[in-house]
Formats: C-alpha cells, sequence, structure tokens
C-alpha cells in the first residue's frame, strides 16, 4: 500500500472503505490486460456496495478476457480532504490506479441528487470535467441507471448513456473498446460506433435548440446517421441472463449485506408517480429453479446469513410463496434467513413476512401513499382502505409492534382533506396496535413517514408543477401539529432537497452549468442532510441565471417538447397522457398482468401479444 | 479430546481497520462457507459458537489473534485450519490449530499480557529519554472512553517493558492485556510524543502466564 494512504487511513473515519482486499474481489493483471473499466459509485462504498447493478456488471466486464473491471466509490470528507492534503488522486479499489489510468469509468446514476457526487469524483480523479474538454488519452465517461432516461441536465459530463438493461449492452461496448484500443482507433470514431449500438446514446453528437423565451425546442444532430431516438436495452428472458454466481463480502458493516438474487425485473402496478414501474417495463421473471440454484451458489461462496428476494414488488411474484416456503425449509437449519425488501399492502403480504421473520425485532412497513381513497384511485395506488387495515391488523395480531406507513404530500389535485386522511389512517392503525399489545410490556407505535412527492419523467405525472417550497412546508407543519400523539411518530424528508431533485428530474442541459457551480461551491452528497445546503444551490441557480421553479414548479402543456422526449422507455407519450386524464378523472387503471393489455405502447410485450 | 479447536491466526495489512464485530462476522461467514460442524446457539437468533480471544485494537495487525471453535463432533484440528485457509478473506490466515482437552478454560479469560511491536514510520527525536522518563514514572493517567463517560487511569502498572531497536526505528512494547488489565498499544504514542499515524503496530504475543515462562493459549493445551 501507498505510504501516504497508509498515514492516512488512521486519520479518517470508517478506514476500511478504503483498503480493499474483500473476499471474491477480482484482480485481473493490469499489465496483460488489454482494456480497463472501473465502475464509478457516486456515493459512499457503504451505500455503493449495495447496488444490484454493479454486482451484475462487475463479473461481466471481467467475465471478458480483454477486460479488467474494478470499482471506485466517492470517499466520505474526511478521506477527500487528507487525500487533497497528500495530493492522492482517486484510485480504484483492486489495483489502487488512478481512475486517470482507466479506459473506461461508467457511473451509475441513481438518483439526481447524486450528480454533484459525479461531477466530485471527475474532479478528486484530476480527469476534466466536461465531455468536450477531455481529450483523447482521457477516460471514456459512461453512465447508467434510472436516472439516464431524464440525463440532460448531466449530459456535458458525459461521453456516452447507456439505456435499460446493461447485461448485453455493455459487453458490446466492451468488444468495440477493444477494438478501438488495439486498432488505435480515435475517441471521435469510437463514440460513432458507439452511438449507432441500440440504446447507446452520444450527447456531444447533438445540440440542443431552444426559442427566444428559453424554452426548450429538442435536439439537432451534429452529425449523419443518428438516431432521433434512442431505444432503451431490454433483456427479454432473465433467467436466460447473466447472473453472478458469487458476490464481493465486504469486510465492514454496509448497508443491505446479503446474498441478493432478483426475482424479476420490472412492474406493472401502474402507480401513475412511480417512473421505475414505467421505465423496467415489461415485467420478467426468473423461475424458481434457477433462482435456487443461484442462491445456493451465493450462499456458498459468501457465507452470507440472509437471504433477500430483491425486485420492485417481490409480492407480486407468482411463485412467491413457494419460493419463500422451499427456501426457509433449506436454509434455517444453517441459521440463514429469508428477507422481503418491500411488501405490498395486504395479509397476504403479512403472512410471508411472518413466515420468514421468526423474530419480530424491527417493525413492519406499508407504502399506502396517499391518505384518501380518492387521491390513492387519482395515483392509481390501487389499496383500498379495508386491504390497509387488514394488513395493519395482521401485522399487530402476529406480533410486531411498530407499523411504518409510507405517504407522498405534493400529490397532484391533494387537497387538506387528503392529509386529514393520512392522520385518521394513522390513529386507526395504533387503535388497531391497541387490540393486540393492551396487556405486553411494550406499547404499539405508529411511525409516519411522509415525502414530498416530485414529478418524474416517463410518468402521467411528468407534465405537472411540483409543489411550491412553501406549500409543502405548510403541509408538513400541518401533518406534524395533527400527528402530535402519543404512540405515532412523524418522520418528514427535508422540502429543499426534493425541490432540487424536482429541478434536476426534468431539467435540460442548461442545468450542467449549474450542477459544475454548485460543485465548485462545496456542494456534494446532497441526498444527505448533514451535507445539503440549500443556501450554495440558490447560490449556484443565481450564478448561472436558472430559475428553479421554471423546472420544478411549472405545469408542461400537452404539447411542450420535453427534454426526454428522444429518451425511450418503450411507454409511449399517448398512453402517459391517457393515464394523467384519467387521474384527473379519479379512474383507476388495473395491472394488466391480471386484466387485459392496458394499451401503454410497449414494443415487447408478452401481455399483449397474449390477446 | 474434546469437541472444540483453538487456532491463532494472523490479522494482516488489509484487515487493519476492521472492527472486533466485523472480525467475528467475517469469520461467521467463512465458517458457513467452509461448511464446518459448527455448533450453533440456541434460540431465535442461532449464531455459530466461536469466541475470540481479547480483541485486538482497530488499525493493528496481528501474528498472534487467537479463536475457539466449538463443533457439534470431533473434528482433526489441521483439517479445520486448511478448510477455513481455504476459505477466508486474504486478510486473515490461520497459522496454527489444536484440538481442545474437554472443558478447557475459555480463552477470554485466561489472557494475561500481549507484546508488540511499533514500527515508526518517521524520524522521531529523543525517544530513548523519552522511555526512561516515562519508565521512571510511578503513574501516568490518560483519560479512558467509556459508556458511563471518560475517567482517569493509571496505565504505568500495565506497562511491563519498553524498549527501541538499536537502529532506532522500532519500539517494543510488553505490557497487560485481558480483563485484569488491558493496555491499548496506542496508549503510550502520545506520553512519548508519537501520532498514531507515524506508527505502524502490530500485536506479536499473547500470553496467559508470565511468570516463570511466558505461555502462549495454545501452549498451555500440550502442557
Amino acid at each position: 500500500m501507498d505510504k501516504k494512504l497508509l498515514q492516512i487511513l488512521p486519520q479518517v473515519s470508517s478506514p476500511a472503505r478504503y483498503t480493499n482486499g474483500e473476499l471474491n474481489a477480482i484482480h485481473k493483471d493490469w499489465d496483460t490486460t488489454t482494456l480497463k473499466m472501473c465502475l464509478a459509485f457516486p456515493d459512499i462504498y457503504d451505500i455503493g456496495m449495495a447496488n444490484l447493478g454493479f454486482k451484475i456488471l462487475y463479473h461481466i466486464i471481467n467475465q471478458q478476457q480483454a477486460c479488467l473491471g474494478e470499482r471506485a466509490y466517492l470517499p466520505w470528507i474526511d478521506m477527500q480532504e487528507q487525500m487533497i492534503k497528500a495530493g492522492l488522486p482517486l484510485t480504484a479499489l483492486e489495483s489502487g490506479k488512478p481512475l486517470s489510468e482507466f479506459d473506461i469509468i461508467g457511473f451509475t446514476l441513481q438518483h439526481e441528487t447524486s450528480y454533484t457526487n459525479v461531477v466530485k469524483m471527475l474532479d478528486l480523479a484530476d480527469i476534466p470535467r466536461f465531455s468536450a474538454e477531455r481529450k483523447e488519452t482521457d477516460p471514456l465517461i459512461i453512465a447508467g441507471g434510472p436516472c439516464s432516461f431524464n440525463c440532460e441536465p448531466i449530459v456535458d459530463f458525459l461521453d456516452c448513456v447507456v439505456l435499460g438493461d446493461g447485461e448485453e449492452v455493455l459487453k458490446q461496448i466492451l468488444e468495440l473498446a477493444v477494438a478501438a484500443k488495439e486498432q488505435n482507433i480515435a475517441k471521435e470514431e469510437l463514440l460513432r460506433q458507439l452511438a449507432k449500438l441500440e440504446g447507446v446514446y452520444v450527447p456531444r453528437f447533438y445540440r440542443a435548440v431552444y426559442n427566444d423565451n428559453g424554452d426548450y425546442m429538442g435536439l439537432e444532430p451534429l452529425k449523419q446517421d443518428l438516431p432521433l431516438e434512442i431505444n432503451k436495452n431490454l433483456v427479454e428472458n432473465l433467467d436466460q441472463a447473466f447472473y453472478p454466481d458469487t458476490a464481493i463480502v465486504p469486510y465492514t458493516k454496509v448497508v443491505f449485506e446479503r446474498a441478493v438474487v432478483e426475482v424479476m425485473r420490472g412492474c406493472t402496478r401502474g402507480c401513475r408517480f412511480c417512473q421505475a414501474g414505467m421505465i423496467y417495463r415489461p415485467v420478467r421473471e426468473r423461475s424458481v429453479e434457477v433462482l435456487k440454484k443461484q442462491v445456493a451458489q451465493l450462499i456458498k461462496n459468501t457465507g452470507y446469513e440472509e437471504i433477500s428476494l430483491s425486485s420492485l414488488s417481490t409480492g407480486d411474484y407468482s411463485c412467491i410463496q413457494q419460493l419463500i416456503s422451499e427456501l426457509v425449509q433449506e436454509y434455517e437449519g444453517q441459521g440463514v434467513s429469508v428477507a422481503l425488501p418491500s411488501l405490498r399492502v395486504d395479509s397476504f403480504s403479512v403472512k410471508l413476512a411472518e413466515q420468514i421473520q421468526k423474530v419480530r425485532k424491527s417493525g413492519i412497513t406499508f407504502a399506502p401513499e396517499a391518505g384518501t381513497q380518492r387521491l390513492r384511485d387519482v395515483i392509481n395506488k390501487n389499496v383500498t382502505e379495508a386491504d390497509l387495515y387488514d394488513a395493519v391488523e395482521s401485522a399487530f395480531q402476529a406480533g410486531w409492534h411498530q407499523v411504518k406507513l409510507y405517504f407522498m404530500i405534493g400529490l397532484p389535485t391533494e387537497e387538506f382533506a387528503d392529509l386529514d386522511g393520512i392522520v385518521s389512517i394513522a390513529k386507526n392503525a395504533l387503535e388497531i396496535g391497541w387490540k393486540y399489545h393492551q396487556k405486553g410490556r411494550r406499547k404499539p407505535t405508529v411511525v409516519v413517514s411522509v415525502s414530498s412527492f416530485v414529478p418524474k419523467s416517463h410518468t402521467p405525472f411528468q407534465w405537472e408543477a411540483m409543489d411550491s417550497i412553501e406549500v409543502l412546508l405548510e403541509k408538513q407543519a400541518y401533518l406534524r401539529k395533527h400527528l402530535s400523539h402519543p404512540g405515532i411518530s412523524f418522520q418528514y424528508h427535508n422540502v429543499h432537497i426534493s425541490y432540487l431533485e424536482a429541478i434536476l428530474a426534468r431539467g435540460d442541459r442548461r442545468l450542467a452549468a449549474t450542477i459544475a457551480r454548485a460543485v465548485d461551491l462545496g456542494c456534494q452528497f446532497d441526498s444527505w442532510h448533514e451535507c445539503f445546503d440549500f443556501k450554495l444551490w440558490e447560490q449556484a441557480l443565481q450564478d448561472t441565471n436558472i430559475d428553479g421553479n421554471y423546472f420544478a414548479n411549472r405545469q408542461r402543456a400537452k404539447d411542450e417538447i420535453l427534454p426526454w422526449d428522444h429518451l425511450k422507455c418503450g411507454v409511449s407519450k399517448g398512453y402517459l397522457w391517457r393515464e394523467r386524464e384519467k387521474a384527473f378523472k379519479e379512474e383507476t387503471t388495473p395491472d394488466c398482468r391480471f386484466t387485459n393489455c392496458t394499451g401503454c405502447g410497449l414494443p415487447k410485450c408478452n401481455i399483449r401479444d397474449r390477446g | 479430546m474434546g469437541k472444540s479447536i483453538r487456532v491463532r491466526f494472523q490479522v494482516k495489512e488489509t484487515c487493519r481497520f476492521i472492527s472486533h464485530l466485523d472480525k467475528v462476522r467475517s469469520f461467521e461467514r467463512a465458517i458457513r462457507r467452509a461448511q464446518l460442524p459448527i455448533a450453533y446457539s440456541q434460540g431465535f437468533n442461532r449464531r455459530p459458537r466461536f469466541a475470540f480471544a481479547q480483541a485486538l485494537p482497530v488499525g493493528v495487525t496481528s501474528d498472534a489473534e487467537y479463536a475457539d471453535f466449538h463443533l457439534t463432533e470431533y473434528l482433526e484440528a489441521e483439517r479445520l485450519k486448511i478448510a477455513l485457509n481455504q476459505v477466508l478473506p486474504s486478510g486473515f490466515y490461520v497459522l496454527e490449530a489444536v484440538n481442545l482437552p474437554a472443558r478447557a478454560e475459555a480463552l477470554m479469560t485466561i489472557i494475561q499480557a500481549a507484546a508488540y511491536r511499533i514500527k515508526l514510520l518517521e524520524q522521531a527525536s529523543e525517544l530513548p529519554d523519552k522511555i526512561g522518563n516515562l519508565l521512571a514514572q510511578k503513574s501516568i493517567y490518560i483519560d479512558k472512553h467509556t459508556k458511563k463517560g471518560s475517567k482517569q487511569v493509571n496505565i504505568r502498572p500495565w506497562i511491563y517493558q519498553l524498549e527501541l531497536n538499536e537502529d532506532g526505528t522500532e519500539l517494543s512494547l510488553v505490557c497487560a492485556c485481558g480483563s485484569q488489565g488491558n493496555l491499548r498499544p496506542m496508549d503510550i504514542l502520545e506520553p512519548l510524543g508519537l501520532k498514531l499515524e507515524e506508527v505502524l503496530i502490530h500485536r506479536e504475543a499473547l500470553w496467559i502466564e508470565m511468570d516463570p515462562v511466558r505461555r502462549t493459549p495454545i501452549d498451555i493445551v500440550g502442557g
């Protein structure tokens, strides 16, 4: 280990984040491998190690004979300061090589409030921030993840963006990059080749056009033969898709330390606020046989004590009962437990949770999202009052003492009556709790967690205005007052962070200057309450002449050209508008898996083909 | 012979910043990967039954970590050693393993002393004098932070030996370790005018008996 690093480590918090050598990490030979790619996670190690996409892509890169894949995370602030003081650049964990020596850096864009972290990582790595500034010898900066569907605010920093499932297209990208390196092909030419791949977007080949009012009018291609629309990549059969049979086991405690299998991808419940529910369609399941094989391999290779069944809505997996029973039976004796990441709001889900969680150690969480049936119909959260109270009742009855309920405020059409609905649900839930926990030592508690609705691209609410900061604060205060009740605790999110998220979620290329300025002013880790500084962001917006409200709080017209119109997730804009109209009429749309095709427009879909 | 096995293992550089609890979990997972016939605790939260000796301070490497593994059947100690080394992360290595007699005393309770080697990364001035001064004192009070707050403790009685090697690049320290009295090796740095980032600390030995002969937790099994 570098002597400077050796001396820094005792002076920083959690130094084991930076030491490498974890079990199952892959160390390929630097000198004899043609192409080096570093996966870069724009947050600390503890958070990044939980990311499922990273786990998959890491192994795909290293499976390619000519390629080597390593990892880098954003060091915490104390470590950054020490590195700068010692003159150390950001390095990859495995080889300790500076990021600037890699051929490709691959960022994942998980949420908009990590954008400053992306820029910060480039800064720490001594790589020029902007794609236009980078030279032939600088690494190729690519990005993927859910935010690639509305990536315009950050594209000036990126050389190419990958839409949708990465498993197959990454191999193609690597193949082209290896050939380019072996044949000394210029970066510009490589980007041209990459732009021809399905689902790969090379932003610098397009220019954004604005009218005299400063409204975005679309993209203009700067070269010939460029696609005007980028269609996402889709892995059609998950059973045949690559899934690693091993995983890196961190030495220290990180978020979600467990063996993860992905039971399915996509969700068609059709909640109108949910971007993931639109961009990951269609629903694709893995078979129980394949999952059991993957679990066996993972437990054998990692020794983890917990198996997590991951997806957007695991309760909807068609063989969930069978899968859980068989896994519990097989692993109970070895001290290995099963975990469900999310529960549907019904008693069936509680039964599942009961089956796997023998100790009712923590609370149980449900997400009714809105306080009245009216508003739940608006957002198409197909949960009834009866479902909710059934779920709460089953949970308290099964022995849980704490029920946590997730809601959003600021949803389209929301009135104070809907907030009253949240209050009465909380009180009724607590009442139910008292029925089952009157005599015990521990009293029942209900936690109400409230976040602010942020309109997202590719959803039926993509045209809507977000509530202003003032209104959201007023709504929070209203809830705080009315939820001040013994046995109920109230948690809420930072409204200003949500406002920033809203700006970046539906912004255009002009925001790149704002992001860069924010980093210069000291912004990073914007999703961390203790680091977020709204004043600095206000300053950055002002310095770059951007009106945040224009992006966050403005109602868009039906025919407005949106900065993500060219980035296609398969669900049609017409369908999204129809869903928006239904929302305002308080009409629901059922899940197409259990009824008929709802006409979302997906080009490859087995439900529509079923007829 | 009983069904328990005592091992001595190394903590190498890549593992030195891992907390005691994280080391325990690394071994739990290694046991599961090696599919050893480990005994499990009873109750809802079933944990594999093994115990470490005195916790190694974070930041310190070691050649003298000890752990007892309680198995459900007799297993030759050497086989456990090989099996663990096949699955442990690269920062750990099992150096030796012995089968314990039935009803051996628990590791935690028998440790008395430890030896450390403190490598100096930077030139330190007037160290011999500072060592002389330190050893000449009858009491050296330092702040000890506990769950109940901080209190002053006298660490002088716990320092048995402190020497600088000939070329002045390394200190060797023998001190109390265990439930009867426990000196963290970093606690002597400040009195010597040294900083944590200027040294590398390595645990060389743990002893269960100092007089008349020094005996390790593994020596006691043979004798």
